[in-house]
């Protein structure tokens, strides 16, 4: 079995002490940010990408895919004590994980979602571990009409997948396609809408962007809604879940895991969407849907399940097409690009033990997560008492040394004041920002290959459909359009969303 | 009579068709070129004018469609926390990492009225060398400890 063989070559990658202690870092600081509100996996990897200069890039994509995953489990602990969620993806876990903890069975809840997190983070490693190099193979058939559809159907799916109106998420990958038009055009190069700025000559920093939109603007929202805090439910008591519980958890961590994994690959995906689609789905199979949100372990195995399978196989289009899913993917791109590796199928053929490794270090991470996070919970939960004044202000110092250290730059600071204030409008406005962060990251790959198809085909657009591949993904994309459009689906979608 | 009926999409509309316009004047002098060869103002322009089709129909929109108002601006907090990271900005170099961290936090604090003298004084010197020890001297961070 070729790969097994390849997962042993992981595993010995990730297993060596070095990466060990890397993962281990990556972990906990991951849960100890999905405990705390306010900061999340985006900003916490954005700080730590200059910081990961210095080491090798495995054990920096180690750590940081680390953060990703342990701030799954960190928000879940948060959700179930105090009713508080430290990450959207464990918002749905109040739901029933939070009147688990009242009814004095907190230590249940929160086993039965490291366990169906560690299970889902097991299947999740193993589908990365299948799929991947099937979508690698397959993805070297792949030129410019390819990859520009492949776009297409990723920015058309990022639409789909954010909240509210359809034509703002669209204007919204616009917006982020033309603020990826700045720098150099590589083709010609003519330097573009850089107002005279060097630093951004080369290409507008990524750094500044996501800060300013995500992690900023965040700060100052969060100012604005008042800080409602609750006690310690509960004191944990017996954490093993009774034979009954088992007997009614175990299919929906299936469920879960299955329909996470699918959501994850999916561009504009991951783990929120997975989440609330797991809820949705177990409330829709259960025999008795009035359990829900008093307390239904399926209410909190499901969901759990599925955010920590989304969050293992969102990174195999990153992986083997060099596409990023989500926001946090992007960032990855980004810490691959520093340590000089392109993203993609390349990656599998040229750096084995790169891809291996990490794929065998989410499954040692998970591991490591149901060992810590269960005797830890003590410290994560003293943690909450900490007070979002004092919070506030640390968070914002480190995310400016995060800024201002990747190119030690004045510019990038001024750009995230630009983007925060951005940030903050598009709020009040009601549009979601993380497609127009994907379309920045997506914008010169996608005018490079345009160009390049219409140069193919001397100006002919029909290329884009008489090539078997580029026709079938923008069959997708058509598919996956007509699905909004629909009334049905549509209703469904709102549904969801306000779930 | 037009009535603005959803205020925020009036809001994104009027936002979108400022970036598409923007996009075009700042981008006039940019080739267009062909579709076979695509200047450097080619995609741009495509980008912008949808840019503006599609902000020109959701600000149109606002005036059909019901939706709730704008939520309130709070600008102290906006002001605060953006003054801070310019203030950052400015010291940076000038007085370096331990003192742009103190003045910093301390201007943060101003973003909400809850914060106390008597807690934000403590934090801005615990985290100026929280910072220092971290960013400088463990990660190697080429941050500058003092100023010029």
């Amino acid at each position: 079995m070729d790969a097994l063989h390849n997962l042993a070559t992981g595993f010995g990658a990730a297993a060596s002490l070095h990466n060990l202690g890397f993962c281990l870092i990556g972990c906990l600081l991951g849960t100890l940010i999905g405990v705390l509100p306010g900061i999340g996996p985006i900003a916490t990897i954005a700080i730590l990408l200059p910081v990961t200069y210095g080491l090798d890039p495995l054990s920096a994509l180690i750590m940081l895919a680390g953060i990703y995953y342990g701030a799954q489990y960190g928000g879940s602990t948060t959700s179930i004590l105090v009713n508080m969620p430290g990450e959207t993806s464990s918002v749905v876990t109040c739901l029933d994980g939070h009147p688990m903890a009242r009814q004095g069975r907190a230590g249940v809840a929160l086993a039965t979602s490291a366990l169906g997190s560690f299970f889902a983070g097991c299947v999740g490693t193993i589908f990365v571990a299948a799929f991947g190099p099937v979508l690698g193979a397959f993805s070297q058939e792949f030129r410019s009409p390819e990859y520009f559809s492949l776009m297409v159907l990723g920015l058309s799916s990022a639409v789909i997948m954010a909240h509210g109106s359809v034509v703002k998420a669209v204007a919204m990958v616009v917006l982020g396609l033309l603020i990826g038009m700045v720098g150099t055009d590589v083709n010609t190069s003519t330097i573009r809408y850089t107002f005279g700025i060097a630093e951004y000559f080369d290409r507008l920093e990524f750094l500044p962007v996501v800060m300013g939109l995500f992690g900023i603007s965040e700060i100052m929202l969060n100012l604005e809604r008042p800080q409602a805090r609750q006690a310690l439910a509960t004191k944990i008591r017996n954490l093993w879940p009774t034979r009954e519980d088992f007997r009614m958890a175990w299919p929906a961590v299936l469920r879960g895991t299955g329909l996470g994994s699918l959501l994850g690959i999916l561009p504009g995906g991951g783990v929120v969407l997975a989440s609330f689609a797991a809820y949705t789905l177990e409330k829709k199979v259960a025999k008795n849907p009035s359990r829900f949100g008093k307390g239904a372990i399926e209410g909190v195995a499901g969901p759990e399940s599925a955010n920590n399978a989304a969050a293992q196989t969102s990174f195999i289009p990153l992986l083997t097409l060099g596409l990023p899913s989500n926001v946090v993917m992007a960032l990855m791109m980004g810490a691959m690009i520093i340590h000089g590796i392109a993203p993609g199928a390349a990656v599998m053929d040229k750096r084995p033990d790169l891809f291996w490794g990490m794929t065998a270090s989410m499954w040692i991470g998970n591991l490591m997560l149901l060992v810590i996070n269960l005797p830890l919970i003590g410290i994560w939960v003293s943690l909450l008492r900490i007070p979002y004044r004092l919070l506030f202000p640390c968070i914002l110092v480190f995310c400016m040394i995060g800024i201002y250290t990747v190119n030690n730059s004045v510019v990038d600071l001024w750009a995230t004041i630009f983007f925060a204030a951005l940030g903050y409008a598009f709020f009040k406005f009601e549009c979601e920002p993380a497609p127009l962060v994907l379309g920045f990251v997506l914008g010169p790959l996608m005018e490079e290959n345009l160009r390049r198809s219409m140069t193919i085909s001397r100006g002919d657009p029909t290329i884009f459909l008489t090539r078997p591949i580029s026709a079938v993904l923008l069959a997708i994309t058509l598919g996956v359009v007509l699905l909004v459009v629909l009334p049905q689906f549509r209703k469904t979608r709102e549904e969801a969303f306000v779930e | 009579m037009l009535r603005v009926k959803k205020a925020p999409d009036l809001g994104a509309g009027l936002l979108f068709i400022a970036f598409g316009a923007a996009g075009l004047w700042f981008g006039r002098d940019y080739a267009v070129g062909t579709a076979a060869h695509m200047g450097p103002g080619y995609f741009p322009t495509m980008l912008s004018w949808l840019l503006i089709v599609l902000g020109a129909f959701v600000a149109a929109r606002s005036f059909v469609i019901e939706g709730p108002p704008i939520v309130a601006v709070r600008w102290r907090s906006l002001v605060a926390i953006l003054g801070s990271i310019a203030l950052f900005s400015l010291l940076i170099q000038r007085a370096g990492a331990a003192i742009a961290i103190v003045i910093v936090i301390g201007a943060a604090a101003l973003a909400t009225r809850e914060s106390r003298w008597k807690e934000v004084v403590p934090l801005a010197v615990f985290m100026a060398v929280a910072c220092v020890l971290v960013f400088i001297v463990g990660l190697k961070q080429p941050l500058p400890l003092w100023g010029e």
